[in-house]
């Protein structure tokens, strides 16, 4: 994001996207900064802080440390805190200083896999960059140190389910629920699963749904490796959810293609705008098309764009400012986005008669909106 | 109920022996640091807000200041706060010093604050970004004032840490102004302190004008009124460098007399401050007050246990020991340092309540912690709940801000009429918004 940000909070960085993805498989994760990166982490990118005990720590790195890059302690000090500890990895995760005065993470880790018998890697994160960024990276290591090689089964595997993304229980329940009613068994959901089994079984499955961007790179990296099939796509409604599964059951294609449907002005929207992560709203986009005859939908997002997925009408918002100008151009009837982009409506036309959906992405509003009861996913949208 | 030999914890008796070679640093060296449920406080953004008509501006990477912003959002604070992502670029090439110079430009113009408090980060002090020269051509240009703050943990065990040199920060748009003869500011804490506190009428009576704090003031113009002052009472000791700052800045002497609950050593406070002001101060009465009410309400605390946390706006160490000759039991203190003023009450617990334990307040052991610890009757400060099982919550904001005998006398009020504590922590730490 360029510019000053007045209306948004600063956005969720990418080891609180990496924490995320990890945060519930029984590993040590140790954020390598001063303990105010931990913060954000425990208190403002991850839902599920009160109700699991997870071995996240901080190095709490200190000016002398950090200044003579004394990588000793760092070591020392996981070896102190994990070593009594039944953990079943242990992972490094970069800030802002550890990236300043370049820390060598993997070195570390490599001295620390000696002493080891658990997994023990790095996630290059440097807090500067966005969630997405750390969670896709996380998944990925997932994949490379966790998969057992077993026979190929059946079902299905989803990727990219933490809650930085917009995957919190109800919609999970709902994205399964929505797979298994048309006959598919979902095996593991990564980002949402309590143990590391379901990473363990991934080859167990003959396909990979990938929910959210944070999942492509681990679901890319699956199919070069052992050749599974993923297509990206969320459940959003019942024609999409239908079309979606037919996909995973025969997956030539990893993008979804959406039966064309004619323009309408049902409820007298002409032309909608979603905000949020490229893959959900893509799903939403193909929702609006099938279910509400909203053809004329334009996507944006503050987080990355992979380019398969993209269109010319999937932007990348790098400042408020655009954002502004974006509504201001492009004159939608219908914003889907975060709670918080309701601020850009106010201040960009005040006048106007825009409907508003407020979907919270934690990664955007983090715990000011995530405990909605909103279903935004599966056959039951509440949208 | 755990084995609490999953938790490290020091006793009382071996305290000073482990510390002081760490400097009265309680957290464990060699270990990393755990962030526990409830840990936190104002944070940077509000503590600047007291600054009145200020605009706050954070120029960080994304992943610092996420949790001032939501928290500042949560709570509907009013104020011009925003924040300059820097990218990987900019910390290379020193970008990020000619973009804030340019947001800053379009702040001024569009908002036209009364002055401007820049917070950097960690990595500023890590790269050495010189941020005096903006300043200058900024200031030059609109008129505007702009002073810098940091908001840099790294820094946390240096002489200068952020919890303190925040105060630094706010009273940085200060003037040297024309000293008015008998006026103080109070220093050290958020908020001023508590109205009803008898040092107002205290004051008062020995002529002295009211104290000023700089959460009194409205306008930006009125906050210089602290200018005027010519000393400062340092109840907080977060306020230390800030004065040691305004002595050389203003020209204002201070006098440390920090917020405390026992009565001796509210006394040995207005003596001092009777010392420093050259005026009798009329004490006698409220003095009076607080040893009756405390003989009248003893025996309701006696034997009641008590843990102390870390959210509380007191010293805990002198804490425990007012509630242990008030005939508690206190179990466990969590705390990350030893106050120097705390240090003469170390001896006098090991003596009389060497059952008491000290929990680090980045102990990593923590996070091994499923069940409460232990029951007790009361928790002091909001993090309690967290790990023990507390029937009553009491809470020393820095809204409350208490001083002195009336100070006391609300402690106890407030230990005697605690509704039970029945929320869940996630639902407490929400619900009090603190900023880790």
């Amino acid at each position: 994001m360029k510019g000053l940000l007045k209306i948004l909070p600063p956005l969720s960085p990418d080891y609180a996207g990496a924490s995320s993805a990890l945060y519930t498989l029984g590993g040590a994760i140790i954020i390598n900064g001063a303990d105010g990166c931990i913060g954000n982490v425990t208190g403002y990118d991850e839902p599920r802080f009160f109700d699991y005990n997870t071995h996240i720590y901080s190095s709490g790195l200190r000016e002398v440390k950090a200044i003579t890059g004394d990588e000793e302690i760092l070591k020392e000090k996981i070896d102190n805190s994990v070593g009594d500890k039944d953990v079943s990895f242990i992972t490094i995760l970069g800030t802002p200083n550890s990236a300043v005065i370049a820390s060598d993470h993997k070195g570390v880790a490599n001295i620390l896999r000696r002493g080891q018998r658990i997994p023990v890697f790095t996630i290059n994160t440097t807090g500067i960059l966005t969630y997405e960024k750390g969670a896709s990276n996380a998944f990925l290591e997932l994949a490379k140190n966790f998969i057992e090689d077993r026979p190929t089964g059946s079902g299905v595997n989803i990727i990219g389910a933490s809650p930085m993304d917009y995957w919190g229980e109800a919609q999970i329940k709902s994205i399964k629920r929505a797979i298994e009613n048309r006959g598919l068994q979902v095996n593991g959901i990564w980002g949402a699963d309590n143990s590391l089994e379901s990473i363990r079984k991934a080859l167990m499955s003959e396909v990979n749904l990938v929910v959210s961007y944070s999942g492509l790179k681990a679901a890319r990296y699956m199919k070069k490796k052992y050749g599974i099939p993923y297509i990206a796509g969320v459940p959003a409604g019942r024609q999409f959810s239908d079309h979606l599964v037919e996909m995973l059951k025969s997956p030539e294609s990893e993008v979804p293609v959406v039966p064309e449907v004619q323009p309408s002005t049902q409820r007298g929207v002409k032309r909608a705008l979603i905000i949020g992560d490229q893959i959900w709203s893509m799903s939403i986009k193909a929702y609006l098309g099938l279910e509400k005859e909203i053809t004329d939908v334009y996507t944006a997002s503050f987080f990355s764009l992979d380019p398969v997925y993209r269109s010319e009408t999937d932007l990348i918002i790098d400042s408020e400012k655009q954002l502004k100008q974006l509504i201001s151009r492009l004159k939608p009837d219908l914003i889907i986005g975060d709670p918080l982009c309701e601020g850009f409506i106010e201040k960009s036309s005040p006048s106007s008669d825009i409907e508003f959906i407020g979907i919270p992405h934690p990664a955007v509003s983090s715990r000011l909106h995530w405990d909605h009861d909103i279903v935004y996913a599966g056959e039951e949208l509440s949208f | 109920m755990i084995a609490t030999d999953t938790l490290y914890s020091i006793s009382v008796r071996n305290l000073i022996q482990e510390v002081e070679p760490r400097k009265y640093r309680i957290d464990r060296e060699s270990y990393p640091h755990f962030c526990p449920p409830g840990a936190g406080h104002w944070g940077m953004v509000k503590m600047a807000f007291q600054v009145p008509e200020i605009a706050v501006v954070f120029v960080i990477p994304m992943g610092c200041g996420r949790h001032g912003g939501i928290a500042t959002m949560k709570e509907g604070l009013a104020g011009s706060l925003s924040y300059l992502p820097i990218a990987e670029v900019d910390i290379v090439t020193g970008d990020h010093l000619e973009k804030t110079e340019e947001a800053l430009s379009e702040l001024i113009e569009e908002d036209s604050p009364k002055g401007i408090m820049l917070f950097t980060t960690c990595i500023d002090d890590l790269l050495g970004s010189d941020y005096d020269s903006v300043f200058f051509r900024l200031e030059r240009k609109y008129k505007v004032p702009i002073r810098r703050a940091k908001m840099n943990p790294l820094m946390s065990l240096s002489k200068k840490p952020p919890d303190m040199m925040i105060y630094n920060s706010m009273h940085d748009f200060l003037q040297n102004k024309e000293k008015i003869p008998r006026l103080y500011n109070v220093i050290g804490t958020p908020c001023p302190i508590d109205p009803e506190s008898e040092i107002h009428s205290i004051f008062s009576n020995a002529g002295l004008k009211p104290l000023q704090h700089i959460g009194n003031f409205k306008t930006f113009e009125s906050h210089m009124a602290l200018g005027h002052a010519v000393g400062n009472l340092l109840i907080g000791i977060a306020g230390l460098r800030a004065v040691e700052d305004m002595k050389k800045k203003l020209g204002q002497s201070f006098l440390p007399v920090y917020s405390i609950f026992r009565p001796e050593g509210i006394s040995e406070n207005y003596r001092l401050l009777e010392e420093y002001l050259g005026v009798k101060l009329e004490t006698e009465e409220y003095q009076k007050e607080l040893l009756s009410f405390i003989d009248s309400k003893k025996q309701f605390l006696e034997g009641k246990t008590a843990v102390i946390g870390t959210t509380l706006q007191a010293a805990p160490f002198e804490l425990a020991r007012f509630l242990t000759e008030l005939g508690m039991k206190v179990r466990y203190i969590t705390a990350g340092f030893i106050r120097p003023y705390e240090r003469e009450h170390i001896p006098w617990l090991e003596e009389n309540s060497p059952d008491l334990k000290i929990i680090p307040s980045v102990e990593p052991s923590l996070s091994s912690v499923k069940e409460p610890v232990e029951h007790v009757d009361y928790g002091f400060g909001l993090d309690t709940p967290a790990y023990f099982d507390v029937d009553y919550l009491i809470d020393i904001s820095n809204d409350d801000n208490l001083f002195g005998y009336i100070g006391t006398i609300k402690l106890i009020d407030k230990i005697l009429e605690a509704d039970e504590y029945n929320m869940s922590i996630k639902e407490l730490v929400y619900s009090q918004n603190l900023v880790v």
